[in-house]
């Protein structure tokens, strides 16, 4: 994905919940906002790569 | 077909006249047996009861009967229909006479309503369509939305600005500029593309003035990358650089957008508890009865329950289990949401109240007036600074000993635990007194933002070993909610001290042993300050408003140096602020304060800290209200 698509806040948002669901425990805030620049550079990589 | 009297019709059935005959006696008996069914509903009875019924009337037998049955049935299959079932022969009609029922009409069902209204209402913000149906897989779709469309819902783009011409402004022309590469422009930061618009006379139009997008000076775009994000701010985020240094330079920006979405997401997929977040809908769920037996429980205990009890003790889930994190969150955030549970913990601490938990605190002083009575605090006038080593030191004034009170100011609040969720009130307290082996529960009310803070639930213990005066010491101890209070103990001093008798309403000097250190300036005792006695103990209202007090204070306390016409009173700073704490908290800067703002209050140039108070001239009034001032009170 061309990161001039990506919208904080909304992109990748449906992936980080799937996450927080299937880690199994509640996370802290400052670990979901990691994990979700994860989560944006993945995005932006694949669509780089492709 | 006639029409049959009753509004029905009149069949006319083929066969031979037998057949016919036989048919319409079944058709009677079904249609009787059926009178209360839809005209289009069907009606069945098997061969066998129909033979058997009609073999009676006829005083015939029925197995002769049946085929005859049959045959008129099969003759008129317009109106019956002849099934089989298990071996059984079932006969259908209805009221109507027809072989079929009617078959239901789907052309526009209810649930079809529900989704497709035929008379939709525009929408207006497609956030507030909200749907359960989630796609089974999840797909990026960026919304592309021109900035001129941005502007207007009030999120400007950086270099775009929409001024609304009015015929005293003209509107200016927008200056041609050179077209941006592709690749450095941001995506949430590129300019809309403004059409030049041909020269316009700037002649007044009756119109509605439309907002036109104006070129306003450009500041220099910084260069951004494919990988290049844009916070809401305008912050651009290089996504190739690695996690930990975006989490140290843009931690807060993102967690605030990280938050911010999942509170503003229509659905509530994720739900928080203080600072932890997890998904709605892996939640355990509480229902009522469990709701019921954690309040009984906490009731039980007659204290505010830490979660981790609760589970243990209600629930039998023990730390270190796979799912007690979960359960733990899924509790709190259940009983963060009843109103019959309140939330008075702290980080690293769950405690609940319930419903029926006696109160904490003094039942002498409503908390709504110690919130007045403290708001000085939130004013500003707060003199205390915070402590840097977890202990704050303080002398007890009367009116804190009297309600078992502390200020909840710069130096406590230092001290004290935080308030974990927006709205929480208050938080539960464990003091201990290692003087005396006793702890005590306690509470401190957090301030608003125009009512102070306090602690309280100290009554006992200061009314037991402590006087006015007494120099306390609390301590942050290891655990989030406990501190331990202590002051010097000496030997026993037996003194006169003010004590408010409550049965009579009045304040009387009493003899007391106290073993406690105190600071003689601070202790009202009748030895130096005799005139105490006379203070109204005036109700809590009037106490709360200053002027009353200040007033009461002075004319009771103070020097009358003026005449009976002409009062004037006067006296020093030390014992006015003393005796205005009897009645109710107030700092030395906020009393400083109160003179400055009052002209009938004045500094005495020729002593130091000592202020007369010259009162306006009054109607002459009958005086029968003043007591005389009284050194030599015996009680």
């Amino acid at each position: 994905m061309d990161a001039r698509n990506v919208r904080i806040g909304e992109t990748g948002l449906e992936q980080l919940i799937q996450w927080l669901r299937q880690n199994g425990r509640p996370q802290s805030l400052e670990a979901l906002t990691a994990q979700y620049i994860v989560i944006l550079k993945e995005l932006v990589r694949v669509e780089e790569e492709a | 077909m006639a029409v049959h009297p009753g509004g029905t019709q009149q069949l006319e059935f083929a066969g031979s006249t037998e057949e016919q005959t036989l048919a319409r006696r079944v058709f009677e008996i079904m249609t009787g047996q059926g009178s209360l069914a839809a005209r289009d509903a069907l009606i069945r009875q098997s061969l066998d009861n129909l033979a058997a019924y009609l073999a009676a009337q006829d005083n015939t037998l029925a197995e002769q009967l049946a085929p005859r049955i049959e045959a008129a049935i099969s003759a008129n299959s317009d109106v019956f229909k002849r099934e089989e079932r298990d071996g059984t022969v079932i006969v259908s009609t209805s009221r109507r006479g027809a072989s079929s029922g009617r078959q239901p009409d789907r052309r526009h069902t209810f649930a079809q309503r529900l989704y497709e209204p035929v008379k939709p209402l525009p929408v207006e913000d497609i956030n507030n369509i909200v749907t359960t149906i989630r796609p089974p897989l999840t797909t990026v779709e960026p919304v592309q939305i021109s900035n001129y469309w941005r502007a207007l819902a009030g999120q400007a783009p950086l270099e775009v600005d929409l001024v609304v011409p009015t015929a005293e402004t003209p509107v200016e022309a927008p200056a041609e500029e050179a077209p941006v590469p592709a690749a450095e422009a941001p995506a949430m930061a590129t300019p809309a593309v403004v059409e030049p618009e041909p020269a316009v006379e700037a002649t007044p139009q009756p119109t509605v003035p439309q907002p036109v997008p104006v070129q306003r000076p450009v500041a220099p775009r910084p260069a951004v990358s494919l990988t290049t994000v844009l916070l809401s701010d305008g912050t651009a985020v290089d996504l190739k650089r690695p996690v930990d240094d975006l989490m140290a330079e843009f931690g807060a920006a993102l967690q605030a957008e990280v938050a911010a979405a999942f509170s503003e997401d229509p659905l509530r997929r994720v739900v928080s508890f203080g600072a932890q977040y997890y998904s709605a809908d892996a939640l355990p769920n509480f229902g009522k009865n469990d709701l019921r037996r954690i309040r009984d429980y906490i009731i039980e205990q007659a204290e505010p329950m830490p979660d981790v009890s609760i589970l243990s003790d209600v629930y039998r889930e023990r730390p270190g289990t796979n799912s007690f994190e979960v359960f733990r969150f899924g509790l709190n955030y259940r009983l963060s949401r009843e109103r019959d549970f309140e939330f008075v913990g702290m980080e690293g601490l769950s405690l609940w109240s319930a419903k029926g938990l006696p109160a904490i605190g003094s039942k002498r002083v409503k908390a709504s007036d110690l919130g007045q009575f403290y708001s000085f605090q939130v004013e500003g006038f707060d003199e205390t600074e915070p402590s840097t080593d977890g202990t704050v030191s303080h002398y007890l004034t009367p009116f804190e000993w009297e309600y078992g009170v502390l200020a909840m100011n710069a130096a406590f609040a230092s001290i004290m635990p935080q308030p974990l969720l927006p709205e929480q009130r208050s938080a539960a307290l464990r003091i201990e007194a290692p003087q005396h082996y006793s702890t005590y529960l306690a509470e401190v009310r957090f301030p608003t933002v125009n009512r102070g803070g306090w602690i309280w639930g100290l009554e006992d213990f200061f009314r037991e070993y402590l006087v006015p005066g007494t120099l306390i010491t609390l301590s942050a101890t290891e655990e989030a909610n406990g501190f331990t209070i202590a002051y010097e103990e000496i030997g026993g001093v037996e003194e006169k001290l003010l004590h408010f008798e409550e049965k009579r309403n009045r304040f009387v000097f009493m003899p007391v042993t106290y073993y406690a250190a105190v600071d003689e300036d601070l202790l009202p005792s009748q030895r130096r300050y005799g005139k105490l006695r006379n203070l109204k103990p005036l109700p809590m209202n009037d106490r709360k408003k200053t002027d009353v007090v200040l007033e009461h204070v002075f004319e009771t306390m103070g020097e009358q140096l003026g005449t009976k016409e002409e009062p004037m009173y006067w006296i020093q700073f030390n014992e006015l602020h003393l005796a205005i704490t009897v009645l109710r908290p107030m700092s030395r800067a906020y009393l400083e304060y109160l003179l400055g703002q009052d002209p009938a209050f004045y500094a005495d140039e020729a002593t130091v800290g000592a202020y007369y108070y010259k009162p306006a001239p009054k109607a002459e009034e009958p005086d029968d209200t003043v007591d005389d001032e009284d050194l030599d009170d015996d009680e």
